[in-house]
């Protein structure tokens, strides 16, 4: 009778660990950015803030992919290497030549980052016992390629004396540091991730939210655009 | 082949118990203008074409006249041109070489070639420089026996035989005749049977024309075949609410379009000088916007531009234009310029700006990727040999 019910325990508790999965192999994320504001203006002194006068203080739409390959797997949580890329852009006004009003022409910031690094995770829980949140952290190098437009989606450029003193675009380094949790989605519906996995190779689904504070400014150097900032991100994960 | 031929004959046997129905293989093969018709690509001059429209100014230039002109000598109030500027229709002599002499006699007999311009008979007609369209057409050639033919305009009774009398409303293009060309034959066809003699700003019409063929033996054996000819000679409403703002080195326009209710697009007029519908050969101008606002880049700074926007239907008749709106490309700072007019140290570009700090994470950065590379290897080799 104990042993009954010791099954039916497991099974309740544990579905996961009674149909062996497929390898994990690979980590792949899909992320979308909130309240990123690129600190564009830290560069400058105070009551000056040209980023926030063209394009506002609301947060940047980013959206980021990423795919990581799992070196560990065990007791400990998943140790994983990989990287993403992503695309970012704030659209605002620009301002006629008086300084003060804002002209009808829109003028954009692109952002195309490209980051790689490590990540960890505690999920032994999650596999051994289905307990369904992993928190997890991340530790990236960033390289961030961007570019203004101008109001007919040109690359924008500075002139002085009508010769050009810069160019609206460039990359910028950097390094990003993460750390959010995920909520594992297969205990919620086992049998569609069993499907899932038959299916697809798909292990594991989560839902994902996770704290991102990104330094991009050439690692400290004083004659590159600031593009970092901390931020939210909200997501989708899967575990092949 | 005999058998192939009884079978398709016993096919047009079996259609022709609906007596409108489609002529068994017809093909329109081309249309063409004659003697200075131009044809648009809308009047549907190829084989594949599947409507065959005239608008406004196509009618005007079919015909040859300017808006406001008529070639028909009766019309009210409007303009009429002297026969020395543009040929008006005239009586043709007819040659018809293909006919036999039972069509002739039945044509004669029916007095239906009754069109004003005379232009009834086969391809032996003398023509004189009337402008006309040519349609070349042809039937599968497998019909068993004697058959007849005969082609009219107009508004007629789609099931009628080869020789039907006329009526105010349907005349002959072709009398009953011989069908002896299988495999091609050409209707020549004045402008003005099909379009009339003037172009009535506002009007819709269609015109028909009929093609019907008939056995020999059986009367009742007989197939029809339409060609339609949309005519819209009504354009669409004028856009309301004209705005434009004025960027650097370009004009945004936005208008409002509440009138139109059928499908339209929108043509976007500027110039650096102000323009009106008859000054529109110089004026630059962009086509087939859908959307109610445009961007005109490629404008010089401090220059006065003239815009107005036309609207388009289906059938490429164009609106008139509503008052045009004005305005001057300006100097705009843009987010880049901002962020250098307040003192910004980055000068674009992918050159290196490390500086000593930013050198010394380099290298790490360097580290890094090797760690990660040589972890990435060594558990890929360790993923490999648990595979063995």
């Amino acid at each position: 009778m104990s042993r009954i019910a010791l099954a039916l325990l497991v099974g309740v508790v544990c579905p996961a660990v009674l149909v062996a999965e497929s390898p994990r192999n690979v980590n792949l994320e899909f992320k979308l950015a909130a309240w990123y504001v690129p600190e564009v203006d830290s560069e400058f002194a105070a009551g000056v803030h040209p980023y926030k006068d063209v394009y506002g203080d609301s947060s940047l739409l980013l959206f980021q992919s990423r795919a990581d390959y799992l070196i560990y797997s065990g007791v400990f949580g998943t140790v994983a290497a990989g990287g993403g890329f992503g695309y970012g852009q704030k659209t605002g006004h620009g301002f006629l030549s008086d300084g003060e009003t804002k002209a009808s022409d829109s003028t954009t910031l692109h952002l195309l980052p490209l980051e790689f690094g490590v990540l960890y995770a505690y999920d032994w829980l999650a596999q051994r016992w289905s307990i369904p949140v992993v928190p997890y952290g991340r530790f990236d190098f960033a390289h961030a390629f961007w570019w203004f437009t101008d109001g007919v989606g040109d690359t924008a450029s500075y002139t002085v004396n009508d010769e050009k003193a810069a160019d609206g675009l460039g990359g910028t380094w950097g390094f990003r540091l993460t750390g959010g949790a995920r909520l594992l989605l297969d205990v919620f519906a086992p049998a569609m991730a069993r499907t899932f996995d038959v299916d697809f190779g798909v292990n594991n689904s989560y839902l994902l939210v996770e704290y991102v504070w990104c330094k991009l400014d050439d690692f400290g150097s004083s004659s590159s655009i600031h593009l970092g900032g901390s931020y939210i991100n909200f997501g989708l994960a899967f575990e092949f | 082949m005999t058998v192939r031929r009884i079978l398709i004959g016993t096919l047009v046997v079996l259609w022709s118990s609906a007596a409108w129905a489609d002529i068994y293989g017809f093909a329109v093969n081309k249309i063409e203008g004659l003697n200075g018709v131009e044809l648009d690509d809308r009047f549907g001059v190829t084989a594949s074409a599947t409507e065959h429209l005239v608008n406004y100014k196509d009618c005007l230039s079919y015909l040859n006249i300017d808006a406001g002109q008529s070639l028909n000598p009766d019309a009210e109030g409007a303009e009429v041109v002297e026969p020395a500027t543009v040929e008006t229709p005239e009586v043709v002599e007819v040659v018809d070489t293909a006919a036999t002499d039972t069509a002739t006699d039945t044509a004669t007999d029916t007095g239906s070639d009754t069109g004003s311009d005379g232009s009834g008979g086969g391809g032996g007609e003398t023509t004189t420089g009337i402008r006309k369209i040519s349609i070349d057409w042809s039937v599968n050639d497998s019909l068993l026996g004697k058959w007849w033919y005969s082609i009219r305009i107009g508004s007629c009774t789609e099931s009628s035989e080869v020789d039907e009398a006329a009526t105010d409303t349907c005349t002959y293009l072709r009398q009953k005749t011989e069908l002896v060309r299988y495999s091609t034959d050409t209707i020549e066809i004045p402008v003005t049977r099909l379009l009339g003699y003037e172009c009535t700003k506002g009007s819709t019409d269609e015109v028909r024309i009929y093609f019907t063929i008939q056995s020999d033996v059986d009367y009742n054996q007989r197939a029809n075949q339409t060609l339609s000819f949309e005519l819209d000679y009504d354009p669409p409403k004028e856009v309301t609410n004209l705005v434009l703002e004025e960027g650097e080195k370009n004009l945004s326009v936005t208008w409002d379009d509440e009138a139109n209710t059928e499908t339209v697009t929108y043509k976007v007029y500027w110039y650096d000088a102000e323009f009106d519908e008859g000054t529109l050969a110089d004026v630059s101008s962009k086509a087939d916007l859908t959307a109610k606002s445009y961007q005109i880049t490629g404008l010089e700074i401090g220059k006065k531009y003239w815009v107005g926007v036309a609207t388009l239907d289906d059938f490429d008749n164009e609106s008139s234009l509503p008052d045009l709106v004005q305005g001057t490309p300006v100097l705009v700072t843009d987010g880049f310029e901002s962020y250098k007019q307040a003192g910004g140290a980055e000068k674009g570009g992918f050159g290196c700006s490390m500086g000593e700090r930013g050198a010394a994470s380099a290298a790490v950065l360097f580290l890094a990727v090797v760690a990660l590379v040589a972890a990435l290897g060594g558990a890929r080799r360790s993923s490999a040999r648990r595979g063995e």
